[in-house]
């Protein structure tokens, strides 16, 4: 619909250039165009003319910045005069696995303070890796009266009493998401700040604390919240509880358990049983921790609608797994531990032919010893059975360049590709070589793929084959791959829609590093971390390219010319002036 | 800008030679001293005093910590970014003789094993979910009353258990049923592993070690089984033994086969001059008594 209008539009622009003023009225055209909702479509609206640079601005009430340094709060202020809701990322990937200093910025408090003058009426607030403080919720608490959804993924820097501030002042509250954040988890009395009047929150997720919360208090707040529809426990809730909460809410369509262990008598089972699959919306279903065999077939008749799926909390066996998902048809995204080993994930290929989306993370990361988890048999079987899978997250400790080639033939759909072999620079262990045709096998058949994290013993011919083939890759992660510059230069000279790199300990340098000049204006961001690039690269860099940012952070007792972490990204509100010292801007 | 340093001999492929010569045209030359941190080939008993600063030929040594500006020194912090280079060493007999500077400067200065576990950030899980791992077997394990010995395999056993309360026993072993157990060689941090579910007596697993370490990636040839291991008979250089569930170290051979896969934990392939005091060296002749 709105490609076509769109061309009508244009095309009555362009013919009547001289009368577009009397035949074109800009409210027609901001009409049309606030129909639009993608921001990458908007982007390309605004580049049209003049004049659709102009309704464009004037319509577009969401604006995404993916870097949150790319852009200051007063130009956005200037160019959106109208934006309710606003999404911002902050720290680089890398942040997630402490790779980035503790205060290394993307706070959050200097955005506040302009939306608080120019965005009054702000509802909206999604922050990926911003720090953020409680004063800062505070301010946010207080200073937007229509303020309505808050979401923290991966932020850090606040505590619980910055919760209570918004539980506190926020009266028309929809949307309270916290999730994965380093957050200071002082205490449960947040949740008892939420008015006894207030009746509007539809989300809530605090799967992410530890501490106890009070019962008392979540139960009234489900009860008089009748528009609730996601709810995520955490752990401190036990299964007596739950029971009593769903039966207040039998129309929620996400939920989070809270601890899925306790000793339960045969009539406290069967009545979370018949609260479970009195839950005829539920679609998604989370949390689960401890869960144990016994209990588990509480799940079976809320499963049958069950699309997304995340056991990833919960070390279940394969036998579990298997009697689990054979009763979810229409299962979309599965997420599991790799306790549940090959045989869970022959399961998985066997109950779930809907299946798009598969994540297997390592329940023991560190145990080098004992070999369990998931092999590369386990991810064929899957690909044999789930035709439809195109995004896959899979650590395990061994894989084959054949296996990846079957999978990738039973699927050729996938557009996120995310293994991870977990012993670092691990070869294929049959034939004992590097993993370089696996990865060739993805991008050669994968057309669509557009995010791709590399693993295992990788030599430059990955690269070559990354560049010459991954014509839609977007995001493209690297660790302890690689022979030489020629690899990353592969990849900068390939890969047209490249916009997120980032490396660490290649060997890759400075000759890498220059010759990506020009790519890096059209790029979000670049990192390079423990690679061989030099404190004089990094200059020359900034220097010839003033659009980009560059900065370096050293680390303790590093020589003074190498530069240990790198992070390269296009801005257009220069160099920024909050970096740490360990931070250096060139 | 490191364009004026001497290059390693022999030690690197094109790919270094591209790089210099991109480098000498595009930066102004700099106090070459600094950058021979960057790499300690360990045939840097024929090579103090030269070093490369930037895109050598193969492994993936990045930079080296604590590393200072002496020339050829060797003396580094060895990092996970040297294990690529060491397992390249083992599969690219052919590659360029710059993956085995790290390898070989590995294989001296590391005594210990090094896998995932020991590189800042990897694997790559969110700090929150590797609390959350840590806090669910922490409970695991506070849950069994466990009286504090470190072993690996306990909070294992214990999730087992507490996993299994139903009260089926699962036959699950302590190698999991995948029968995988991890071997290492002396002189190399990284390990493999052998299914042992895979064979059937100790001269068939004895073979595919010496497949996994001993003979070239390359190698078409193999020895026909029913020539004795040379592990096992004492003529090779090396020995096999391995960990029982008690800890000790054994002389693989001593007891039947059977017995041998329900207690092994894992490998090791030792220098004989390690293996002093792990009994006598049985004959071949034992073996097969053994089967």
């Amino acid at each position: 619909m709105e490609s076509s209008e769109l061309k009508r539009s244009k095309d009555s622009v362009n013919s009547c250039e001289s009368a577009r003023r009397s035949s074109f009225p800009d409210e027609v055209l901001e009409r049309v165009l606030s129909l639009l909702k993608s921001h990458r479509d908007r982007s390309s609206v605004s580049l049209v003319c003049k004049d659709w640079y102009n309704a464009e601005r004037w319509s577009r009430t969401h604006v995404f910045i993916g870097n949150c340094y790319s852009v200051s709060p007063e130009i956005v202020a200037r160019r959106f005069p109208r934006i309710r809701s606003v999404t911002l990322k902050g720290k680089p990937r890398f942040s997630d696995f402490n790779l980035v200093p503790e205060n290394w910025g993307a706070d959050i408090h200097a955005w506040l303070v302009v939306f608080a003058a120019e965005y009054p009426f702000l509802e909206e607030l999604r922050l990926k890796r911003m720090a953020i403080s409680d004063e800062s919720l505070e301010f946010l608490a207080v200073s937007f009266p229509n303020f309505k959804a808050l979401s923290l993924l991966s932020c850090d820097g606040f505590s619980t009493n910055g919760l209570a501030a918004i539980a506190t002042h926020c009266k028309n509250l929809t949307e309270l998401d916290i999730q994965e954040n380093g957050i200071d988890d002082i205490g449960g009395s947040w949740l008892s700040c939420f008015p006894e009047s207030f009746t509007t929150l539809e989300v809530l997720n605090f799967a992410n604390l530890t501490s106890d919360i009070n019962f008392d208090a979540l139960e009234k707040l489900v009860g008089r919240c009748k528009s609730m529809r996601v709810l995520k426990l955490n752990r401190s809730v036990s299964l007596e509880q739950l029971q009593r909460l769903l039966v207040n809410a039998p129309q929620l369509a996400e939920l989070g358990t809270g601890l899925f262990s306790q000793e339960l008598t045969i009539r406290e089972y069967e009545e979370l049983e018949s609260a479970l699959s009195n839950c005829k919306n539920m679609h998604t279903l989370s949390g689960l921790w401890d869960a144990t065999g016994i209990y588990l077939p509480a799940l079976y008749l809320a499963c049958t609608h069950l699309t997304f799926l995340n056991l990833s909390y919960a070390a279940l066996q394969s036998v579990e797994l298997a009697k689990l998902l054979a009763h979810c048809p229409q299962l979309k995204r599965l997420w599991v531990l790799d306790t549940v080993e090959d045989k869970g994930l022959e399961a998985v290929g066997l109950n779930c032919p809907l299946l798009e989306e598969l994540r297997v993370f390592p329940a023991d990361p560190f145990d080098d010893e004992i070999v369990h988890g998931v092999t590369e048999a386990g991810f064929v079987a899957v690909s044999f059975g789930c035709p439809r899978l195109h995004y896959v997250l899979y650590f395990c400790r061994q894989m084959t360049n054949a296996a990846v080639a079957t999978i990738v033939q039973n699927c050729p759909d996938f557009t996120h590709f995310r293994l991870c072999i977990m012993n670092p620079g691990q070869p294929d262990y049959l034939t004992n070589e590097p993993m370089d045709e696996a990865f060739g096998a993805v991008v050669r058949t994968c057309t669509k793929l557009q995010r791709l994290s590399v693993s295992g013993l990788l030599t430059d011919l990955t690269f070559e084959y990354i560049g010459r083939y991954a014509k839609n890759l977007e995001t493209l992660s690297v660790a302890f791959a690689g022979r030489s510059d020629w690899g990353m230069q592969c990849v900068l000279g390939g890969c047209p829609k490249l916009r997120k790199l980032e490396i660490r300990d290649c060997p890759f340098g400075n000759a890498a590093l220059l010759s990506g000049l020009e790519k890096y204006e059209s790029m979000r961001s670049l990192w390079m971390s423990a690679c061989n690039v030099t404190m004089n690269g990094c200059r020359l860099l900034a220097r010839e390219m003033p659009w980009l940012n560059v900065e370096v952070m050293k680390e303790d007792g590093s020589d003074d010319s190498q530069a240990d972490k790198v992070y390269v990204y296009r801005s257009i509100a220069g160099p920024r002036r909050d970096a740490p010292p360990s931070v250096l801007t060139l | 800008m490191e364009g004026g340093l001497v290059l390693l001999g022999g030690g690197n492929g094109d790919a270094s030679s591209r790089v210099s010569t991109d480098e000498s045209a595009v930066l102004p030359k700099v106090e070459v001293v600094s950058e021979a941190c960057s790499s300690y080939p360990a045939e840097s008993e024929l090579e103090l005093g030269l070093g490369l600063s930037l895109g050598w030929g193969g492994g993936a040594t990045g930079k080296s910590k604590g590393a200072n500006s002496s020339w050829g020194e060797c003396g580094r912090i060895l990092t996970a970014k040297d294990f690529p280079s060491v397992v390249s060493q083992r599969t690219n007999n052919g590659g360029p003789s710059g993956t085995k500077r790290a390898a070989e400067s590995v294989s001296h200065e590391s005594g210990s094993p090094t896998g995932a576990s020991q590189v800042v950030g990897w694997p790559p899980i969110r700090a929150y979910r590797m609390n959350s791992l840590v806090n669910q077997a922490k409970a695991q394990r506070g849950d069994e009353g466990d009286s504090g010995i470190v072993e690996k395999d306990k909070p294992k056993d214990a999730l087992k258990k507490k996993l299994n309360c139903n009260g089926k026993q699962t036959t699950v072993n302590e190698k999991g049923h995948l029968g995988f157990v991890k071997v290492n060689i002396d002189g190399i941090p990284i390990g493999r592993k052998v299914d042992l579910n895979a064979h059937s007596s100790y001269e068939s697993m004895a073979h595919a070690l010496e497949d996994m370490f001993l003979r070239s990636a390359n190698s078409v040839e193999k020895e026909p089984l029913t020539m004795a291991s040379k592990l096992l008979d004492g003529s090779s250089e090396f020995v096999l033994t391995y960990e029982d569930k008690e800890g000790d170290w054994m002389l693989v051979g001593d007891v039947p086969w059977r017995m041998f896969v329900s207690s092994v934990r894992r490998l090791r392939i030792m220098r004989p001059s390690e293996a002093n005091g792990l009994g006598m060296k049985c004959t071949s002749k034992t073996y097969s008594e053994n089967q």
